[in-house]
């Protein structure tokens, strides 16, 4: 059965990665679960076949079918699929492997019979149950059987015309005929006797569009052209026949166009049964109603499409599954027009019949016709004829069908109403050229297709069937697929998995009687196949015996890729044993991973034991060594002697052997059986410090194991035994006696004669990091060797990272007071400072608590001076530190190594030494001014003469814009002392500005004038522009007179100098601002070469003449717009002030007390209503209008004065602008 | 610089505190393995959080360098063994050995090199196949000063960091940024009953309790 999901969002969600899984799944459910026989009604077939049954025989005629014409559409890809490239390019098809097509030739063969002899017509309806009854235009009707016999031919006697409807009755007795005339008639469909001729059951002059059976054996329902609905209860009464004939729905409210009875055949099983339920179908609406017990509309819809396009209704029982996990088999209902498919559960909650919405499914095509194929399929027919395989669940389109060539016949006749004279609506009509109800049905998963002289069927294969159809068609790399994902589908149900994997070993068992015809490509398939199912041995045996010499290559290929991915980790025997044949002729280092990833077992171990020693596969053989033989020192013995400084690999290989030996792990994963353990230890502890290799050759240099390790790598091989002494085995009294030996031996065989001094170093190193870890005894004699290497004066080519090595494991050793025995700090330190070991000297100086000299460590130590600050910081409180004295001793080196800590630390903690300290610097300048500078930069506040020896210092080092920029931004200095600096140093520009901060601006112009002077070219114009900024700069403090005299300076200068005309004219206009211009004419006109720039001279003039006279206009006419200002002002008051007022209120309208009570008034001119003075100005609106009669108030309110005796008086409001009101308000009062 | 956490004694500060001085201190030790390509900055990180010092041209690493830090985190005193692997490729076989027993690894990367990363992504993959099935791995963009002319975006890491499940931040051993910081998250994610990872100091010899200053704790 299905599982078409809930109608939750999650699962509408999920089915949008669907795959073609899910068509398989439904396939595998379809095969294994018997409901099949239940749900699509199929009777018991004891005696005859089924007609799937039958049907499904005919397969095989699908190749006689090509040769008579007719395309075979499940030969992919046909032509006519191919063009549909959407639809093939997604990948999503199935391969043609899950529609089968099959043309009916015996009924195809008797229909034209029919056809030619008898005059029968083509086809024109048909229905499908036990029988296969066919309906033609002339109203003849051909009952088939399942093996497509002929079972009887009934001629309609009346001249009723084509036969428009057929049905069945559920279990096949009768026969329902409709014909376009009008007729009705009931056929037994085992005689073909004539039991019922209903001329009158339906709307007089129209057609039968629609005989169908209800879920109710005596009624049926019968749907005419007029887009009415009839219900047809039959009677028999006293042995008569007869049928009672009720309108259900009227064609006038509605017009009809397709029914569709609900039938369940669940065997009261489902609450439904009990209700009669149809679909139906109108060009706007469908609706779901009971018609038994009463007539009832349950729900309907909206049904929008294009108007060429019919409704289409189709029920089909489908297993639900709801969010909440609960699952129910209830009556789906596919509703489809245009391009739309809508699904709807029906279903019974407390009592009521409800229809619930579950999905929509947008196809591409216009539809023709939508039917379900199984419980989780729709075939659609579209109008460009090409049937569409749809999976309900992931909406997904799984294959398409090209049906152009079937010649389906459509009942657009009867929609037309052509045999009763067309009396039927145009949009009914309209709609009807596309119909084809009746020449389209569905039965289990088979749907038939009508065509005029033949009948299709096309059926959906099972997933079984597909394989198969995939194995007859050699496309076993789609089988394979198909297969697996099948199982893999399968995944939690135990049965249909046992059933799928038997599948796959037919399927298996199908390749192998094929093999000898099969090619090879398929064989990673096949394999894939029998590992995912676990069937190793048919694998081992029967594949591998079938396989010939060329394949054999390509089957080890497949089985490596398998246990690289570890999916197989043992082989059978003779497969290993070709398996590493065939690697070690290829890739040896290939085998070397498939061997450890290989389980021992499976392997021939003579045979590859020889191999990985032939092609030094050293992990192979390790792994082989422990796993196989549990000999854990083999490897050693034979790989060690092997390892040279250049054999990296082996080396570091051993490395870790021996490393994950002693941590009691399995190499290269895992670990060492538990049982195992102590032993593999210690065997591999006493082989690796053996003294002499077991072929001893006489000349050989003691612990031969140990020292080759050594020798390939000594730092790593100490750190081995360095995680190693970590181990449970070492923490022992027995242990620490093995560490001791172990040690003794690394110094033993670490010689100067046999051993470089850096690798000596690197011992030494580390058996001072033993000691400091507690993990050695200190012994004396050992601790004296240990700290001899480490206050070496120097090590010739060590590198600054051994050197902080050494300075390191001395440390260590201090710090864990393991020197104390054989040393005296004294000593030490002694020793540190000569082998530069500026740590351990802080170190002691810290414990013997001379801080003195504390700093002089950091200061050496480059790589420190960062923390050196910090220090500082942290014990600046500290007097026994005596931080300042040291700073003060090394100042000098702690500015140039980074001036503005140094600075910061003084400024800061120090701030009344910095005196002292600047003396100290006064000889040198560089450090002085770097000192200075920062204590500047720090914003702190320099005195003024430190202010001028940083200025001094400024001249002296940077040059001489810095010096203005310095000036500019610092203002510390006293003006005098920095003019007397700056000139001294000849800095003209600074002097400049240090004089115009002074205000001494004739100063500042002399010097700039002589600048001026000493420039040329565009340097002299720049220069001129200054001068003449400076002037304008100093026009307020600087005596009209002096500044004249500048001026004329400056432009005496100037207006001589041909290469200054550039700027003559700007700066004259700039002048003429300042000084008189009378002076101005002279000074030009008695400059000499006046006559050369007469021009200038002329324009100059005449611009000044010009600015006067518009000045003189400008000013005349501005006095003239004040006076006229003035006088309208001057009228508006006076005509406000002649205006009587009428006050019509008493009371205020905003505070609504009495107006006139002492205060101040306001009235808002025309209206006469009045406020306070002082509620206009508590309250925050600004008022627009009269806030009682919203009469727009004039420009100006009027205020009335406070009311007094005589009401007549000047109260002091004038002043607030206000007119005074001398009238007073008549009528009050 | 106060975060900065100085070597054992070593900047000698006279008011050093033995964390283990309280008794409500729990203690438990930690290996720790730094892996990555050559010249990404192991070395420098694992200066800069023991010593808390920064060499411009640090020398390349010849074999495993093996340092100690402790840091506190609540009551808890965590000591680091760290095993700083060479990222030679001659090394590259050889880290096996220290990464199998350790209970966490820091997989360095330079963000100026792509390769570097896609290095640091097969070491992850090696350990997750390789190491014991608990081991807290952190992933650390290093040279996070140079920002400005990074190759591998920040987001990527930090993707590919939480999908693998992985600790991930970018640091600087130049200027500190982040280098304590990813090496106290790894001390927090780490499981802190010390029966197990005591063991190592279970075993050894107890001769004389140190006066080891270990001041560090100033977290």
């Amino acid at each position: 059965m299905s599982e078409l999901k809930a109608p939750s969002l999650q699962s509408l969600l999920e089915s949008e990665r669907g795959s073609t899984d899910s068509l398989l799944a439904e396939s595998l459910q379809l095969d294994f679960e018997d409901l099949d026989d239940a749900e699509f009604a199929i009777p018991p077939t004891d005696v005859l076949p089924t007609l799937e049954a039958v049907l499904s025989e005919f397969e095989a005629d699908s190749d006689v079918a090509s040769e008579f014409g007719m395309p075979v559409p499940h030969a992919t890809p046909t032509p006519s699929i191919g063009e549909d490239s959407t639809i093939r390019t997604d990948g999503r098809g199935g391969g043609g492997s899950i529609m089968r097509y099959t043309l009916l030739h015996g009924i195809s063969a008797q229909l034209s019979s029919a056809a030619e002899r008898v005059n029968a017509g083509a086809a024109s309806s048909c229905a499908v149950a036990a029988f296969i009854a066919i309906g033609t235009s002339h109203g003849h009707i051909l009952n088939f059987d399942v093996t497509q016999t002929l079972r009887w031919a009934h001629q309609d006697k009346h001249g009723q015309g084509a036969v428009a409807s057929l049905a069945f009755n559920a279990d096949s007795t009768r026969l329902l005929a409709g014909f376009s005339r009008g007729l009705v008639a009931m056929l037994d469909t085992h005689t073909g006797d004539v039991l019922r001729e209903l001329f009158d059951v339906i709307t007089p002059n129209t057609g039968v569009l629609h005989v169908k059976w209800t879920s109710r054996s005596s009624l049926a329902l019968c749907a005419d052209a007029g887009g009415s609905v009839w219900s047809l209860s039959f009677t028999r009464k006293l042995g008569i026949r007869g049928c009672q004939s009720r309108c259900l729905f009227s064609g006038a409210r509605g017009e009809v166009c397709a029914v569709e009875p609900l039938i369940m055949d669940s065997q009261g099983r489902h609450e439904l049964d009990q209700y009669c339920i149809v679909a139906l179908a109108t060009l706007s609406k469908y609706f779901i109603v009971t018609v038994r017990p009463r007539l009832r509309v349950i729900k309907y819809h909206v049904l929008q499409g294009p108007p060429d396009c019919l409704p289409l209704l189709a029920w089909h029982l489908v297993l639900i599954q709801a969010a909440d996990t609960s699952r129910s088999v209830d009556p789906v209902i596919v509703v489809g027009r245009g391009n739309q498919l809508f699904f709807h559960q029906l279903f019974v909650s407390n009592g009521r019949i409800t229809l619930l919405y579950l999905r929509h499914v947008q196809l591409q095509g216009s539809l023709l016709s939508a039917h379900w194929l199984g419980p989780k399929c729709v075939a659609s027919l579209d109008t460009a004829e090409i049937l569409h395989l749809v999976d309900v669940r992931s909406s997904k389109e799984l294959e398409c069908m090209d049906m152009a060539n079937a010649g389906l016949v459509y009942g657009s006749a009867q929609f037309k109403g052509l045999a009763t004279g067309g009396n039927v609506s145009p949009a009914f009509a309209l709609a009807g050229s596309n119909a084809c109800y009746n020449s389209v049905v569905s039965r289990g998963t088979q749907l038939y297709v009508l065509g005029a002289r033949s009948l299709h069927i096309i059926g959906v294969r099972t997933w079984s069937e597909r394989i198969s159809f995939l194995v007859k068609h050699h496309r076993w790399q789609e089988a394979c697929q198909l297969a697996l994902d099948g199982y893999i589908a399968s995944v939690d149900r135990p049965r249909k998995r046992a059933q799928a994997k038997e599948r796959i070993i037919m399927l298996f068992k199908e390749y192998i009687a094929n093999s000898a015809r099969a090619p090879d490509y398929c064989l990673g398939a096949i394999v894939n196949c029998l590992i995912t199912v676990g069937e190793l041995d048919l694998l081992w045996t029967q594949l591998w015996e079938k396989l010939h010499n060329s394949s054999t290559e390509l089957f080890l290929q497949h089985i490596s890729e398998h246990i690289e991915k570890e999916t197989i980790h043992s082989v059978n025997p003779v497969i290993s044993q070709a398996l590493v044949d065939y690697w070690l002729e290829h890739s040896p280092a290939k085998l070397e991973q498939l061997i450890l990833k290989l389980d021992w077992m499976c392997l021939d171990l003579n045979q590859v034991l020889k191999a990985v020693k032939k092609h030094r596969l050293y992990r192979a053989q390790i792994y082989l060594n422990t796993q196989a033989l549990n000999d854990y020192t083999a490897a050693l013995t034979e790989l060690l002697p092997l390892v040279t400084p250049e054999e990296t690999d082996l080396g570091n290989c051993l490395l870790v052997y021996v490393s994950s030996c002693l941590a009691g792990r399995g190499y290269p994963s895992g670990e060492i059986p538990v049982e195992l353990v102590h032993q593999v230890k210690h065997d591999v502890l006493r082989c690796l410090t053996s003294q002499h290799s077991k072929e001893n050759a006489g000349d050989e240099l003691p612990y031969p194991y140990l020292r080759a390790l050594l020798k390939f790598d000594t730092r790593e091989t100490l750190n081995v035994i360095s995680l190693a002494f970590q181990e449970r085995e070492f923490g022992n009294e027995l242990g620490i006696s093995h560490r001791k030996r172990i040690i003794n031996l690394l110094l033993e065989i670490m010689s100067p004669e046999n051993a470089t001094w850096a690798e000596i170093g690197c011992l030494l190193n580390f058996i001072a990091q033993q000691i400091s870890m507690q993990c050695l005894p200190r012994d004396r004699q050992l601790l004296e060797r240990v700290l001899s290497h480490l206050a070496q004066e120097e090590i010739a080519n060590e590198s600054s990272r051994q050197h902080s090595e050494r300075e390191n494991a001395w440390h260590e050793l201090l710090s864990s007071n393991c020197l104390a025995e054989i040393s005296s700090d004294e000593e030490q330190l002694r020793l540190a400072e000569k082998a530069k070991c500026y740590c351990v000297v802080e170190y002691l100086l810290e414990k013997l608590e001379r801080y003195d000299t504390i700093l002089d460590c950091y200061i050496r130590n480059e790589a420190r001076h960062e923390t050196m600050f910090a220090y500082m910081e942290r014990h600046v409180a500290s007097p026994k530190r005596s931080i300042y004295r040291q700073l003060k001793r090394h100042i000098r080196e702690l500015l140039a190594i980074n001036a503005k800590e140094t600075t910061r630390l003084l400024a800061l903690h120090y701030p009344e030494k910095i005196h002292e300290l600047l003396d100290g610097l006064r000889r040198e300048e560089n450090l002085l001014f770097l000192f200075l500078k920062c204590l500047n930069d720090r914003k702190s506040e320099l005195e003024a003469t430190q202010m001028e020896l940083l200025l001094e210092l400024y001249c002296k080092m940077e040059s001489a814009s810095t010096v203005e920029e310095f000036l500019r931004s610092n203002s510390g200095y006293r003006l005098e002392k920095a003019i007397a600096v700056a000139e001294s140093h000849h800095l003209k520009r600074s002097v400049i500005y240090l004089y115009e901060k002074q205000e001494s601006y004739a100063k500042a112009f002399e010097l700039s004038m002589e600048l001026l002077k000493s420039a040329a070219g565009e340097e002299a114009a720049k220069e001129a522009q200054t001068i003449s900024a400076l002037l304008a700069r100093s026009v307020e403090t600087l005596p009209a007179q002096e500044l004249e005299r500048c001026w004329f300076g400056l432009l005496q200068y100037i207006l001589p100098h041909q290469e200054l005309q550039s700027i003559t004219k700007s700066l004259l206009h700039e002048a003429s601002q300042h000084i008189d211009l009378h002076n101005l004419v002279q000074l030009i006109m008695n400059t000499h070469n006046v006559s050369t720039s007469f021009g200038d001279i002329k324009d100059l003039l005449m611009g000044m003449l010009d600015s006067s006279r518009h000045k003189t206009e400008a000013l005349r006419a501005s006095a003239g717009a004040l006076c006229q200002d003035l006088h309208l002002e001057f009228v508006k008051r006076y005509q406000h002030a002649h205006r009587g007022l009428w006050v019509t209120t008493t009371k205020c309208s905003v505070c609504r007390q009495r107006l006139y009570d002492h205060s101040q008034v306001l009235i808002f001119g025309g209206c006469g209503h009045g406020i306070h003075e002082q509620c206009m100005e508590e309250s925050e609106t600004q008022f627009e209008e009269c806030p009682r009669c919203f009469t727009a108030i004039p420009d100006q309110s009027i205020g009335l004065p406070r009311p007094n005796k005589n009401l007549i008086s000047i109260s002091s409001s004038l002043e607030m602008g206000a007119l005074q009101l001398k009238a007073p308000p008549r009528r009050f009062i | 610089m106060a975060t900065t956490p100085r070597s054992g004694g070593a900047s000698g500060t006279g008011t050093a505190q033995r964390p283990n001085g309280t008794s409500q201190n729990k203690s438990c030790q930690f290996k720790l393995v730094l892996l990555g390509e050559s010249a990404v900055g192991k070395s420098s990180l694992v200066l800069r959080f023991v010593k808390g010092q920064f060499h411009e041209y640090q020398e390349s690493t010849i074999g495993a360098a093996f340092l100690t830090q402790t840091i506190c985190i609540e009551d808890t005193v965590v000591k680091f063994e760290i095993w700083d692997t060479a990222g030679q490729e001659r090394y590259h076989s050889l880290a096996p050995m220290y990464y199998r027993g350790a209970q966490a690894a820091i997989v360095v990367y330079d963000i100026q090199n792509q390769d570097s990363f896609q290095r640091a992504k097969t070491w992850v993959k090696e350990l997750h196949k390789q190491a014991s099935p608990n081991i807290v791995i952190a992933l650390a963009g290093n040279k996070a000063d140079l920002s400005n002319i990074r190759v591998v975006e920040f987001d990527e890491a930090k993707q590919y960091a939480e999908e693998n499940g992985l600790l991930f931040m970018e640091t600087s051993a130049k200027t500190g940024m982040n280098v304590n910081d990813i090496f106290l998250a790894i001390a927090k994610k780490l499981p802190k009953n010390d029966g197990a990872n005591n063991q190592g100091t279970s075993i050894r010899p107890t001769g004389t309790e140190t006066n080891r200053p270990t001041n560090n704790c100033c977290k």
